[in-house]
């Protein structure tokens, strides 16, 4: 009696184990995008007050949208979102919001594109990877709203939205993959006013003279974005070869390695200077950091660190040779791009050339300091107020657009910014080593 | 050499001895090893062949029935008695040929090519836009294609089932007797072959879930979904992706053998470090006389309360140039300008294993002061009548003693460390960075290089190659050393 107890027990936990493996499924989702229909219309029903084309959604009704944005622009994209539902009221448009930072989105679409976003936005960077190499965004096909997108944004913005696909037969176009939503993913010189005066920010030299260990001069080495301005400072200039694989460096090594040294020489005789990334900068800003270089993202947090004494600038200039450059920068946009493997690909057009327009720019900008790369937008009092766009938009002069970037550019860029804060060797030779395997390395 | 003379020697005759020895063994050992294996591929091809000739076998001696059973499942039962075995054997085939018409068969057909439709975009004038059509999916179409080849191999299992059970009816009857019930099968299942009834279930889903990805993953290393084939459509490539990695591409070649060696120095300090620290702190924390046991353990035990992640990151921030190590050393005067431990290669490496200690050595503390207490106290107390110094004490009781319980647990220590991914991620995220790798660091591990290739590039076929080799690693020192260890050797001397 009691054995065949254990033994029903033993099949119920079984059972039990079995029941479990189970626990993880879910029923599979069954709205399918209509493809029939023959709602009959063409693809724009009208333009919008700020010059936005509105685009039909032809027969796509009771449609849930998955839209990525980044974490501190959720609360004002939901509001756009729903803005741009109720353009629509014959239809039902629900929308799932959710947070990716622009700079991970390639890889959450990439892992998984069934599952990923049907509108997300990215780093123009990452445009290559997601629109020539993988093919994972729809092409921007409305002629109206390519001219739109042409004539109202930044001419770099726009040819960061472009990508050069080949098709089967081997003939190459331009097709336009994003809508461009910022224009401000670039960096400038955010200081202490209390340390550094408005003269001293002019040179690296100025800055460092003004500074101890106390009060440290922040650069983030170990980050390709930030520490392949060396090497643009040099001079480098960026292509890429036609296969789209591979990155090529336009440079001379005289002039790099010149530029390199001066870097490496001013970072290594002074004590000040710290590295680490923006984390570091924000919470030690006007502490022992008097000055730091990152972008928009961190400007909310730095202002609220300094407050009155809340100093931005263009990057400053280093002696190379006895001759003041111009640190060069590299300078980003941001674009939304659709899914090309979405349900609704009507109605997530529709939404990315709405978020994408003048007045959502203008809106970004306002409530969270993200900077337009539509002309208009840019001319709005807000843009034009804001002293950190306004660096921005001044340190752009002197930047390389993120146009296409190579997958395995940031890599190297960051390894050699960790040599020269770092690195033990820094004669000539070992500098010349580096710099022969980083441009090897960099154009894999 | 027999025992006497051996003790004779001086020391390092001793390990002289040892080590020749250990060479000479070698020869014997590798042929032994490729007996055995030779013997069981010779057994188990036999067992093919003999099953073969069974199967024809039965097939010419069998009756009609016994015949027709080899072209319908379950004929032969049918026909003997055994109507409900019969009609399973029936369902199983009807089960398994509509599966492979409405399913399996697409899926195994594209499998030698994984798939040559891409997906199409078809412009549509009026909504101006490109209708996407999806192609041929490379992923689904290997994972299904393994599934259907899993599914035809047990009912291949049962397909053969069927004709010896058919067989054996067909003789039970022919000699008088009655072939057993389905009731009476039914009932044997929760009776005598109960484990089957327990265990079918569970097995079939460690198939499916354990099983079927393991074999995925594997035939992933064999094809080129790398980051240029995320569209849908990759193929296979051979042994292209271990040809890379071993001459093929200088960059891979480099990289692994870097990793492979700091990964194999990582495992070594890091294990032996935590063991024999630990056995020492313990040993000294055992020590008669000292007071408050208790309180001293649970102090070591406390670094356990916190979780490793929250240690990694605060140990992170603490090494930093400007962090509360430089910190404090600077205001004791010890250093001028901060070390950044984390900054250089060498000064990071070191820092990981030390670290490593403060995290591994309350374990070593836990277990090995329970075996310590478990030590006769005759031994000690012996050793100490003969004169034996301290030292001799613990290499010659202590030790062995220790390593005997403990052999496996120091090689699932080892392995672990291999795959220690949470130390190094989270401590350095594998910087620093070095223009000698390819897409990795000079404290990555393997395990660490394979999770940047998968999730921040996409190379998966890169990284279930690598996987492929650690596991290969793992396993290879897992076997070696536990089947040399005493504690596999000689169970029973265990007292």
């Amino acid at each position: 009696m009691f054995a065949k107890t254990k033994k029903i027990l033993s099949l119920v936990l079984a059972m039990l184990m079995v029941a479990s493996v189970f626990a993880g499924c879910k029923g599979e989702d069954n709205n399918d995008g209509n493809n029939g229909g023959g709602a009959e219309g063409s693809a724009v029903i009208k333009t919008l007050d700020d010059g936005t084309p509105l685009l039909n959604l032809f027969e796509e009704d009771n449609v849930t949208l998955k839209v990525w944005g980044p974490e501190a622009s959720l609360t004002l994209l939901e509001k756009q979102c729903n803005d741009f539902a109720a353009l629509y009221p014959e239809k039902t448009i629900k929308f799932d919001i959710k947070a990716c930072s622009e700079s991970t989105a390639r890889t959450q679409v990439l892992n998984d594109p069934d599952e990923a976003a049907d509108v997300f936005s990215f780093v123009s960077d990452h445009m290559l990877k997601l629109g020539a190499q993988s093919k994972a965004l729809q092409a921007v096909t409305v002629p109206e709203v390519v001219e739109s997108i042409k004539n109202s944004n930044l001419s770099d913005a726009v040819a960061a939205s472009y990508c050069e696909v080949e098709d089967e037969d081997g003939n190459k176009s331009e097709v336009m993959y994003g809508y461009p939503i910022t224009g401000d993913n670039g960096y400038c010189l955010f200081y202490d006013k209390s340390v550094l005066s408005e003269d001293d920010v002019k040179s690296l030299e100025g800055i460092l003279a003004k500074c101890s260990t106390n009060k440290r001069f922040h650069f983030n080495f170990g980050d390709g974005f930030y520490a392949c301005s060396i090497l643009f400072t040099g001079g480098m200039t960026l292509d890429v070869s036609a296969d789209k694989k591979s990155q090529i460096l336009n440079y001379d090594m005289d002039s790099i390695y010149a530029t390199a040294k001066a870097f490496s020489d001013l970072v290594n005789n002074n004590e000040s200077v710290v590295s680490g990334d923006d984390t570091v900068l924000t919470s030690r800003i006007g502490d022992d950091i008097a000055a730091g270089v990152t972008g928009t993202w961190s400007a909310s947090a730095i202002k609220a660190k300094l407050g009155d004494n809340f100093g931005v600038a263009k990057l400053p200039t280093i002696k190379v040779n006895g001759e003041d450059k111009q640190m060069i920068s590299m300078h980003g946009y941001k674009l939304m791009g659709v899914n090309i493997k979405t349900k609704y690909p009507l109605t997530s057009r529709a939404l990315a050339t709405y978020l994408s327009g003048q007045k959502c720019q203008i809106e970004r900008a306002e409530a969270l300091g993200f900077g337009p790369s539509n002309l208009v937008a840019l001319e709005n009092d807000v843009s034009k107020n804001d002293p950190v766009l306004v660096a921005i938009s001044e340190q752009q002069q002197y930047s390389i657009p993120q146009l296409i970037i190579s997958n395995g550019f940031w890599d190297p860029m960051a390894a050699f910014g960790q040599y020269i804060y770092n690195g033990a060797d820094q004669s000539e030779t070992a500098m010349k080593a580096e710099l022969d395997k980083l441009i090897e390395n960099a154009q894999l | 050499m027999d025992y006497l003379d051996y003790i004779q020697l001086n020391f390092f005759q001793k390990v002289a001895y040892k080590v020749s020895r250990f060479f000479k063994k070698i020869p014997t050992a590798l042929k032994t090893f490729f007996l055995t294996i030779g013997r069981a591929i010779a057994k188990f091809f036999m067992g093919i062949v003999h099953g073969f000739k069974n199967f024809g076998v039965r097939f010419a001696k069998g009756g009609i029935f016994t015949k027709l059973s080899y072209f319908i499942m379950g004929i032969g039962n049918i026909t003997h008695k055994q109507i409900g075995k019969g009609l399973c054997f029936l369902a199983v085939q009807i089960g398994y040929l509509y599966y492979m018409i409405s399913f399996g068969a697409a899926w195994l057909k594209d499998l030698p090519t994984l798939g040559t439709q891409a997906s199409q975009e078809v412009w549509d004038e009026v909504r101006q836009m490109y209708v996407y059509h999806e192609g041929d999916n490379s992923m689904l179409i290997l994972l299904y294609g393994v599934l259907t080849i899993i599914i035809s191999v047990v009912f291949i299992a049962l397909y053969v089932a069927n004709t010896k059970s058919a067989y054996a009816t067909e003789q039970m009857v022919k000699e008088g007797k009655t072939p057993s019930s389905f009731k009476k099968d039914m009932q044997d299942l929760l009776d005598s072959k109960f484990h089957i009834t327990l265990l079918s279930l569970p097995t079939l889903l460690v198939c499916a879930f354990t099983v079927l990805p393991l074999i995925f993953m594997i035939l992933i290393a064999f094809t080129n979904f790398d980051s240029y084939h995320q569209a849908g459509l990759f193929d296979w490539v051979g042994l292209e992706n271990f040809k890379n990695i071993f001459y093929q591409n200088a960059k891979y070649v480099q990289t692994f053998g870097t990793l492979t060696k700091w990964t194999l120095t990582w495992a070594v300090c890091a294990t032996f470090s935590n063991y024999i620290l630990g056995m020492i702190v313990a040993l000294m924390i055992n020590k008669k006389g000292i007071k408050f046991k208790s309180v001293y353990r649970t102090m070591f035990v406390l670094a356990i309360a916190v979780p490793q992640f929250v240690t990694l990151l605060l140990m992170k921030q603490m090494l930093h140039k400007e962090g509360i190590i430089n910190v404090v050393l600077m205001e004791l005067g010890l250093i001028d300008k901060g070390i950044d431990f984390l900054g250089t290669a060498l000064g990071a490496k070191i820092s990981v294993i030390v670290v490593n200690m403060w995290i591994g050595i309350p374990y070593t503390i836990l277990i090995t002061s329970g075996i310590l207490m478990n030590i006769p106290e005759e031994l000690y107390e012996s050793a100490k009548i003969d004169g034996a110094s301290p030292f001799k004490t613990f290499t010659k009781i202590t030790l062995p003693y220790m390593l005997f319980v403990t052999t496996p647990y120091l090689i699932t220590q080892f392995v672990g460390n291999i795959n220690n991914f949470n130390l190094i991620y989270l401590l350095t995220g594998g910087d620093p960075k070095s223009l000698d790798l390819y897409k990795a660091g000079q404290t990555d591990l393997l395990v660490t290089w394979l999770y940047k290739l998968t999730v921040n590039e996409n190379d998966n076929n890169l990284a279930a190659t690598i996987g492929i080799l650690v596991f290969i690693l793992c396993a290879g020192i897992s076997l070696i050393t536990f089947n040399s260890s005493k504690s596999a050797k000689n169970e029973e001397e265990f007292s």
